[in-house]
């Protein structure tokens, strides 16, 4: 995954964001447009949202109630010329503040009127806003009626109104529900693409040869399990392909190896010379169908399921097994342990490595050569000779014109890339060729050249 | 190594062999070290000739028209047969050989292989076996009757201790294979007495010293860090 993938939470939650912020847009508009529209609602709620605002001057005093006009609004009330008029009196009719000239006055009801507890009179209509109307404001002691008259709304109070009007009923509570939509969403999301992860975290360890090796789909929700299923019958068809390629792999080797058998013990019959040319080329043949048919198997071989590796008992094996070759050639091997560590990997390849690299020594060094086999110090083994060189394979300096040539080596090295590891080829002064093969963990993948 | 004569001389061995000039080439092979053979080309055919028959030895060709011929070797481990078991097969990869051993097979030879080859191998089986019908094991001009501990060299007396008698005895019934060192220390501290960290060098080493006055026809060599190898010299 790259930075520039977005997870999907970030997706659904920028998603979220954004069809609210049109909702939000759309009620905006719709609150505005309604309020706007109908001037006796828009001056009910100018007039009380400016009755409360003046009944913030109401204080008790002695029992009784006192008026002083809020420092915030004696700029709109004391003005000599106004067109925002309040008076604040009680239900008595006694006055406790107003800026009422007669004239002003008369748009209020009358002092010896007992009042509503909310009245609203449209003055004038459209805009701007003319309307009269009061609130019974109580503040403990006796019952405060505040009247307010607008006549023009110089001052825009109805933007206030609009404003206020937006964030009670629609802004807060949206929000609200936005934060917890978004919440409940990314711990929705988040809880159920945790078996995604689960699942993910479980595809690479899935043997495809192993039909019994497959993911879970019970107790996953419909659509994971959905992709999980799939996910299981690509690994059937990747496995059907490698036992494919496997049995392909095989049937060539027996359908060339049996008549190569033939040819061979066939040949042994002819005492001409030139019949152990012959054999000679059918061995090389022979190691060409190895080599090809191996590199073949490679690919299609499981390569999950490490194990852990004894490199000591490995090598001596293979010494063993492959000394009795050597000497038939004249040549020696020895084996040395300097200390080899247990490492993960495919036992059938790295013996296949190990194997290849002796059988180079044997194929590629003179007559009377010594070979030494090395492991250790950690996950490494070398094939070491001492010379007598007659070519030793090497991708580098192989000639185009010869194919088979490098095919041993290309196969030790895409053995060394499959574990992680590193193949290193270095001439030794004393004109023999030092081969080795660092595992991970063998503390020398970063000393070694890369081949 | 094998020429026939002495007592693996009327061995009788068993060939599975689907391929019909195969098994041709091998029969003569088999005749000319001097043991019997008798030849099939199906696993129906062999698990009726092993049935009826008591062989030696048995060489078996894993890719067979009825059947796998690791099957027909499980097979006859699952009903006891206890005969060394060579298979012959074109599956040549390690993880393929491990599987073939592990089915019971006792050795595995990839084609393509020569006469010498194959013919070591079968010798290997036949003196492996330690219930073999032959007390006696050669290689090269060597011999050792395992009954009397009598070791010779074209027929002169070699004189071998104890230990080196034993030693020879796990070299010649493994010749052509290494034998590795702790092996020999094992068998070497059988004697009862306390081992020496040198036990085996120095058995080995007077060992050599006995053979090298003699032209046995067989070189032992060390493989260091590993074992030992006895092999028929190249003629």
């Amino acid at each position: 995954m790259t930075k520039e993938q977005p997870s999907l939470v970030t997706i659904v939650v920028r998603r979220i964001i954004f069809y609210s912020a049109l909702a939000m847009l759309g009620q905006f508009l719709a609150v505005v447009i309604q309020a706007w529209s109908d001037d006796l609602q828009l001056g009910h709620m100018a007039i009380e949202q400016e009755s409360f605002s003046l009944a913030q001057g109401l204080s008790r005093v002695d029992g009784g109630v006192s008026y002083s006009l809020p420092r915030s609004l004696q700029a709109r009330y004391r003005q000599e010329e106004h067109d925002y008029f309040a008076r604040i009196r009680n239900r008595s009719g006694v006055v406790l503040f107003s800026n009422c000239d007669r004239e002003c006055a008369e748009r209020f009801l009358p002092l010896n009127i007992d009042p509503p507890n909310f009245w609203v009179r449209q003055l004038a209509p459209g805009k701007p806003l003319n309307v009269a109307g009061g609130l019974l404001v109580d503040r403990g002691v006796e019952p405060i009626l505040v009247e307010v008259a607008i006549l023009g709304d110089k001052d825009h109070i109805v933007n206030s109104v609009l404003a206020h009007e937006i964030k009670d009923h629609m802004a807060t509570p949206m929000s609200l529900l936005l934060l917890v939509v978004l919440f409940a969403t990314t711990l929705s999301i988040t809880r159920a693409l945790k078996p995604v992860a689960q699942t993910a975290a479980l595809v690479p360890s899935i043997n495809p040869l192993n039909k019994n090796a497959r993911l879970a789909t019970e107790e996953l929700p419909l659509e994971i399990a959905t992709l999980t299923r799939a996910i299981n019958a690509a690994c059937d068809k990747v496995g059907e392909l490698m036992r494919a390629q496997r049995d392909f792999t095989s049937a060539i080797s027996h359908e060339v190896r049996t008549p190569l058998a033939i040819a061979h013990l066939e040949l042994e019959k002819i005492a001409d010379p030139r019949a152990r040319k012959v054999e000679s080329d059918l061995e090389t043949l022979n190691q060409l169908v190895e080599q090809l048919t191996t590199l073949a198997r490679l690919e299609g071989a499981d390569l999950i399921s490490m194990q852990p590796i004894d490199l000591r008992h490995m090598a001596e094996d293979v010494v063993s097994a492959m000394a009795p070759l050597v000497y038939a050639s004249g040549k020696t091997i020895e084996f040395v342990d300097n200390g080899a560590s247990e490492f993960p990997g495919h036992p059938t390849l790295i013996e296949n490595a190990l194997r290849n690299l002796v059988d180079n020594a044997i194929r590629h060094t003179g007559a009377r050569a010594d070979i030494r086999v090395e492991v250790g110090p950690g996950a490494v083994f070398c094939v070491c000779d001492n010379g007598m060189n007659s070519g030793l394979e090497q991708p580098n300096a192989v000639p185009p014109s010869s194919p088979r040539k490098g095919l041993g080596l290309k196969i030790v090295n895409r053995i060394a890339e499959i574990h992680g590891g590193r193949l290193t080829v270095n001439k030794l002064t004393t004109g023999g060729t030092r081969v080795c093969l660092a595992f991970r963990g063998s503390g020398q993948l970063s000393v070694l050249p890369t081949m | 190594m094998g020429d026939g004569h002495g007592s693996q001389a009327r061995m009788r061995l068993l060939l599975v062999e689907d391929s019909a000039r195969l098994r041709e080439l091998l029969i003569e092979a088999i005749h000319g070290a001097g043991w019997r053979v008798d030849a099939v080309a199906t696993v129906g055919e062999a698990t009726e000739a092993v049935a009826v028959t008591p062989y030696d030895l048995l060489l078996v060709d894993l890719g067979l028209p009825d059947g796998d011929g690791l099957d027909l070797v499980r097979a006859f481990r699952r009903d006891g047969v206890k005969t060394p078991i060579l298979v012959l097969t074109a599956r040549a990869a390690i993880d393929e050989r491990i599987l073939g051993l592990d089915a019971g097979a006792d050795d595995y030879l990839v084609k393509p292989f020569n006469n010498g080859e194959f013919l070591a191998r079968c010798r290997a089986l036949l003196r492996r076996a330690p219930d073999t019908k032959t007390p006696i094991l050669l290689a090269g001009r060597l011999s050792l009757d395992v009954a009397t501990g009598a070791a010779t060299c074209a027929n002169v007396d070699l004189g071998l201790a104890p230990r080196e008698r034993m030693v020879l005895e796990i070299l010649m019934r493994d010749a052509g294979r290494v034998v590795q060192k702790r092996k020999l220390e094992h068998a070497l501290s059988e004697f009862g007495d306390e081992l020496s960290s040198n036990a085996v060098e120095l058995a080995i080493s007077r060992l050599r010293k006995k053979l090298e006055p003699h032209d046995c026809g067989v070189s032992l060599e060390t493989i260091r860090g590993v074992g030992y190898l006895l092999r028929e010299a190249t003629p």
